[in-house]
């Protein structure tokens, strides 16, 4: 399914990134940092009307010829990347979306951990299982 | 679109073609609302026509499916009077009819148009107008089919009424018409669509349907109903091909799968594609030309809504989906083919929303633009690169390449090129031209970037743009320019670095190492590669290639010095002085704990600390420990032109500090350099933040070491030859002609310092030492620069007077644990001889192997009292009195008082009360008498010693101590007494102010006194209280024992006044030998002493006894008539 799931902390810089076929890890790397761009733009242009709840999908962030990028985005301003693979048509908005809401949940399970220090990589196997298995599915 | 629904016109040909102008033009004046089936929303609609003879043979059948090119509807014009009606229009219209009877039309209009005399004629007889008749004829049951027009042409009310009347009644019917058949055609569109799983059935056919209708939707301007319809189109062929690739092939789809061998991309210049459309009709088409087609009619009817803006973003998205579904449909295309027509599509939007971009705000516009742009860019690197158009100089395309090119330029050719007054290169010639050459290709290519970069800039998307600055820099390098990639590395490596993204900042280190290794730059690029080598995100094999290559060029050029950072490779954690305080000629030792982010172990030739003069203000706090910063990052801190990184508003932790001695605290920030920072101009000033190596001429040093990765300490230690406090300054680590240098920010110090030792001695009560007693004192030696160690030992050596002993009674102190920096005490018991002296000095010598020199100390002791004596006469009575001051706060108790004397001529009484114990302290004193009993005139000095016994609670031995006080005394016997009285004159009882007094002066020479010199007074002269008449002073002969002499005095001051002192001096041989003269020659004594100069001697004290010299005699003071007298 997914290719490469990142988190990226609200000053911008990756909490987690993992991505599939790991030989070319650092591609993604550029893509989701990238991706920061829309995120940003995204963020800021509903940020003028501030009473309006926003939503965290963010929806497609870019596509490239050859993969999706989507982005979501917490309200703590952590934000999430996932990429799939532009070839894997079936996949639509609503399972994406399903998606980013198990990682966000994943992601709250994690932080409730007292051991982990917000801003630190994330390094719980069992936050890795759940990306894992999005990405196996 | 230039098509319009098709009317018919029959009947007077003249009169319509004199109305057919103001008919185009009145149609579309007016809107009509369209209520439309299927509950769609009703939509208004302004209608428009293009009229056409009637022709029999164009009337469309029932079954005519057409949309577009349909007669709608059929217009009779007419304008003749009764009796031509009657004789050829009614023939006409019957025909007419009937044809439009036979095919099943009933969209049809009657118009009468009406002249002036028909109008007044009509109404002279009703029904019997042409207009009546016309309906009585055609239209009983449809009588909205037919008109009237009053004499159009005319500008009256009337007649413009009536044609509005005409015009509004044409709309609807129109519509009428036109919904009618919609409803019909829809029905069958849908029909057909129901069909689709059918064998046999065609989408082209399918197609052409549904496009019919949007032609129709698009007619009546209905462009968002038409764009639906492609939408809709568009929806299902995407459907097809999913399917398709789910491996459900159908058969119309299989030539969609052939081999592509056209790909001039996308050509919005017309509204629609005729060639492509003939060919979807001729089902010729490829999947390239129905996705072209498709698209540019989306577009075509975007830009009729309005809606320019759309056009590019919808670009993106098709442009990926067509290279998606080529994949998917497996379609045979030439290698880089699909990359040509994604290329020159890119460019047709771009070029077509240039156009159109004046009317839009351009930022929003750049947002779809900016990837486009991009995505052109990449395509063609891509192409450029198959076709060995890459930028490195030596590497020219091989003939296959070339070949190639031919056939990527073969497959553009069947573009029509009939539009030649476009001034702007058409998408097809720009990729011919910039697959021509290298240097076109290059040229293409910048400008693609440039603009690509420039959009995204535009937009504040900079990490897009940073990536495609990335990409700028590989081509540069590539083409041998290395100077003008390394601002785009190095851009995009202090961004990423700053923004936490380790990986590419890493990525991008390596690639600015590459660059700058071209460049030549060794000073640039030795620093990229310590970056690279300390990097925790590399392999370790691509880091150990990076030290291998610092350590080659640190021995290479091993004669040059190039300053480097020691950090990251060599980052200091901590630096602990071993010895704060240290003594010159000592060894200062200085721990260093370097943490080493290196792969492999490096041997250094030497390493070395350098260390700067220190202001140490508190020598006694110790050196606060870890200042040492963490790596401030050096140039990666740089601040980068377009880059805002969110910072951390807080740092999760912070450091207070708390210090007891002041009872202060403070919170510690740790980052203030960055937070400090000016942001703006430093830029400047800090390009390079230089480093200045310091002086290391006295730095401490090490040779030869080895650090390994990971944790290392290294023990630095030198003697120090010079006073001073130091700080550590600088490290150095040395290979070769590299040196790595770490500029210590550090609290620690140490100082170097040459103290003498002090002693100092202190008694244990009271504020001063004293002398004879044995007093318990402290002795604090305070070591300086020395070193005393426990068990060591001093001796103590003294001056004579003075004996110093421990309490153990010798004069060794052994030295025992104490706190660090306190001086050194022991306690010593002292005993200095009293002296009669309220002070007195002695001198003590501590003497120690630790210590360079022995330590003197020179003491002062105070004497506990003060003993004077006095002698006392009283007549010829003569007392002694000896008298102690103490000077002490403690008291002394004194007893047994004893004077003794050894002439046996005189005896020597006590007054004191024998036995009597006194105490004398300070302020206090003590004092004892005894008469002396001369038994013989002769004695005239005499010896006395006076001893006391004395003790004090101070004294550590508890004994008493003997005070002996020697004194003499000489001349102490009475020779004369002297009696002065003061009586008044005469009879009178009292003296008085003014009035002579007698002065009776009397002399009495002892009886032990055999002298016979006669003696000389004096009168003291007090001219304010007595008036001496008569000689003031003078000889006095005392031979006889016994001498007296009167004077007048006169009183001056009244009350109770001593009388006139008088005082014996012994007059000298001059005085006696005038006398002697004068009383031979008879001449008065008047003889001054004081003219003469020392002529007369005094008495020693004691000698004299002045018998009235405490009295007083009472002066009255006189009568205010006597007063007045004198005055």
């Amino acid at each position: 399914m997914a290719v490469c799931v990142a988190v990226i902390a609200k000053e911008n810089y990756p909490l987690f990134i993992k991505t599939i076929p790991t030989d070319n890890e650092l591609k993604f790397y550029y893509t989701v940092h990238t991706s920061l761009d829309v995120v940003e733009e995204k963020i800021s242009s509903v940020g003028k009307n501030t009473n309006e709840l926003r939503e965290l999908y963010l929806g497609l962030l870019y596509p490239t010829e050859d993969y999706k990028v989507y982005g979501y985005v917490t309200n703590t301003k952590v934000k999430f990347v996932i990429v799939v693979e532009s070839i894997n048509s079936s996949l639509r908005d609503n399972e994406i979306r399903s998606m980013f809401r198990k990682l966000h949940n994943a992601y709250v399970d994690m932080v409730c951990n007292p051991f982990y220090t917000p801003g630190e990589n994330i390094t719980s196997q069992k936050f890795e299982n759940v990306v894992m298995s999005m990405m196996h599915d | 679109m230039e098509t319009k629904p098709i009317v018919t016109c029959h009947g007077d040909q003249s009169l319509f073609s004199s109305l057919h102008p103001s008919l185009l033009q009145w149609l579309p004046q007016e809107a009509i609302e369209w209520r439309r089936s299927y509950s769609r929303a009703p939509k208004t609609v302004f209608l428009e026509a293009s009229f056409v003879p009637y022709d029999e043979d164009i009337l469309p059948s029932d079954t005519d499916k057409t949309l577009v090119s349909r007669p709608f509807f059929h217009i009779f014009w007419t304008s003749c009077d009764l009796d031509a009606y009657k004789q050829t229009t009614r023939e006409e219209l019957v025909e007419w009819t009937s044809a439009l009877k036979r095919k099943n039309i009933p969209d049809w209009l009657i118009v009468v148009v009406s002249t002036d005399e028909s109008k007044l004629k009509s109404k002279l007889l009703p029904r019997s107008s042409v207009f009546d008749k016309i309906k009585s004829d055609f239209c009983n049951k449809t009588p909205d089919r037919c008109v009237v027009v009053n004499d159009p042409l005319k500008q009256d009310q009337k007649s413009n009424e009536s044609w509005q009347v005409m015009l509004q009644r044409l709309r609807t019917l129109l519509l009428q018409a036109f919904n009618k058949h919609l409803v019909k055609y829809e029905d069958g569109m849908r029909n057909l669509r129901e069909k689709r799983n059918e064998p046999g059935w065609q989408f082209t056919n399918f197609f052409l349907v549904q496009e019919e209708l949007a032609f129709m939707y698009e007619m009546l301007g209905l462009f968002e109903d038409a764009l639906i319809q492609y939408d809709e189109l568009d929806a299902l062929f995407t459907q097809y091909i999913l399917f398709f690739a789910a491996g459900n092939p159908v058969d119309w789809m299989m030539k969609y799968t052939n081999e592509c061998t056209k790909w001039s991309g996308l050509s919005l210049r017309k509204p629609i594609n005729r060639d492509i459309r003939d060919l979807i009709k001729d089902n010729l088409d490829s999947l390239l030309d129905f996705r072209s087609y498709l698209f540019s009619r989306q577009c075509a009817l975007l830009f009729l809504l309005n809606m320019p803006l759309e056009v590019p973003k919808r670009a993106m998205e098709f442009l990926h989906n067509t290279v998606q579904e080529v994949r998917k449909l497996k379609v045979e295309m030439p290698v880089g083919t699909i990359d040509c027509w994604v290329f020159l599509s890119c460019l047709e939007v771009l070029n077509k929303c240039e156009k159109f971009s004046g009317s839009d705000p351009i930022k929003s516009y750049s947002l779809y633009t900016a990837s486009l742009w991009d995505y052109a860019r990449k395509k063609l690197r891509f192409l450029g690169e198959l076709c060995g158009l890459r930028p490195e100089p030596e590497i020219e395309p091989t003939s296959d390449q070339l070949t190639l090119v031919l056939n990527l330029i073969s497959g553009l050719k069947s573009r029509d090129d009939d539009d030649k007054e476009d001034k702007t290169m058409q998408p097809p010639e720009k990729l011919r031209e910039a697959l021509s050459s290298k240097e076109a290709f290059t040229r293409t290519y910048l400008e693609l970037s440039e603009l690509a970069m420039g959009t995204f800039k535009h937009i504040s998307r900079f990490r897009s743009a940073r990536q495609i600055g990335k990409d700028l820099a590989n081509f540069y390098i590539l083409q041998g320019e290395p100077e003008k990639a390394e601002n785009f590395l190095m851009d995009a490596m202090k961004s990423f670095h700053q923004e936490g993204w380790h990986h590419l900042a890493d990525d991008m280190k390596l690639e600015l190492a590459k660059c700058q290794k071209l460049l030549g730059n060794r000073l640039k690029y030795l620093k990229t590669v310590c970056q690279v080598v300390s990097s925790p995100t590399l392999s370790k094999e691509v880091r150990q290639s990076f030290q291998a290559e610092i350590l080659e060029i640190g021995n290479e050029c091993a004669g040059s010095n190039y300053l480097l950072k020691a950090a990251p490779m060599f980052v200091v954690e901590d630096i602990v002085v071993q010895e704060h305080s240290i003594i010159c000629d000592q060894a200062v030792s200085i721990d260093l704990h370097i943490k080493c982010d290196i792969p492999d172990t490096v041997q250094f030739d030497f390493v070395s600390l350098s260390v700067r003069p220190h202001n140490v203000t508190k020598p006694n706090v110790s050196g606060k420990k870890l200042l040492c910063k963490a790596d401030s990052g050096g140039f990666l801190r740089e601040q980068v032109p377009n880059f805002n990184p969110v910072k951390k508003p807080v740092p999760s932790h912070i450091e207070v500090k708390a210090s007891m001695e002041s009872s202060s605290c403070g919170i510690v920030c740790v980052n203030s350099q960055d937070l400090l920072r000016r942001m703006d101009s430093t830029k400047n000033y800090r390009r390079e933040s230089q480093q200045i190596k310091e002086d290391f001429n006295e730095a401490l040093r090490l040779e030869k070491v080895e650090l390994t990765p990971g944790k290392n300490v290294l023990s630095f230690s030198k003697e120090m030859k010079n006073t001073g406090g130091y700080k550590p300054g600088q490290l150095l680590l040395k290979i070769g002609g590299l040196d790595f240098l770490k500029t210590l920010e550090t609290e620690e110090y140490f100082s170097v310092s040459h103290e003498e030792p002090v002693c100092v001695l202190k008694p244990a009560e009271g504020d001063y030492l004293l002398s004879g007693i044995t007093q318990l004192a402290y002795l604090s030696i305070s070591p300086g620069s020395f070193r005393l160690n426990p068990g060591d030992k001093l001796s103590l050596e003294t001056s004579d007077s003075l004996t110093v002993t421990t309490e153990n009674d010798h004069n060794m102190l052994v030295v025992k644990e104490t706190e660090d920096g306190q001086p050194y005490e022991f306690k010593v018991h002292l005993f200095h001889e009293r002296e009669n002296s309220m002070t007195s000095e002695a001198q003590m010598i501590v003497i120690s192997h630790s210590f360079a020199l022995p330590v003197k100390m020179n003491l002062t002791f105070n004497s506990p009292f003060w003993v004077t004596h006095k002698v006392l006469t009283a007549g010829d009575r003569k007392y002694i009195q000896i008298s102690l001051d103490g000077s002490t706060k403690e008291k002394f108790l004194l007893t047994e008082a004893l004077l003794r004397c050894e002439n046996p001529d005189v005896e020597i009484f006590p007054m004191n009360k024998p036995g009597l114990e006194l105490s004398v302290s300070r302020h206090q004193t003590v004092s004892y008498v005894w008469q002396l009993k001369c038994n013989s005139s002769e004695v005239t000095d005499l010896r006395l010693v006076y001893s006391v016994l004395y003790g004090s609670r101070l004294d550590v031995s508890q004994t008493t101590h003997k005070l002996s006080y020697g004194f003499s005394i000489s001349d102490f016997q009475t020779l004369y007494t002297v009696k002065v009285d003061v009586k008044p004159e005469g009879d009178s009882k009292d003296c008085r102010v003014g009035s002579g007094a007698n002065l009776t002066l009397r002399v009495i020479r002892s009886p032990g006194c055999n002298l016979k010199t006669p003696v000389f007074y004096k009168i003291e002269d007090k001219p304010e209280v007595w008036a001496v008449t008569g000689n003031s002073s003078g000889l006095l002969d005392i031979a006889a024992g016994k001498c007296e002499i009167s004077l007048t005095v006169i009183p001056l001051v009244p009350g109770l006044v001593h009388v006139p002192k008088v005082t014996l001096f012994r007059p000298s041989k001059d005085m006696l030998k005038k006398s002697e003269d004068n009383r031979k020659s008879g001449s008065p004594d008047d003889i001054s002493p004081d003219q003469e100069g020392p002529v007369q001697q005094g008495f020693p004290r004691g000698q004299v006894y002045y018998a009235s010299s405490a009295k007083q005699v009472r002066i009255l003071q006189t009568s205010s008539k006597i007063n007045a007298k004198r005055s």
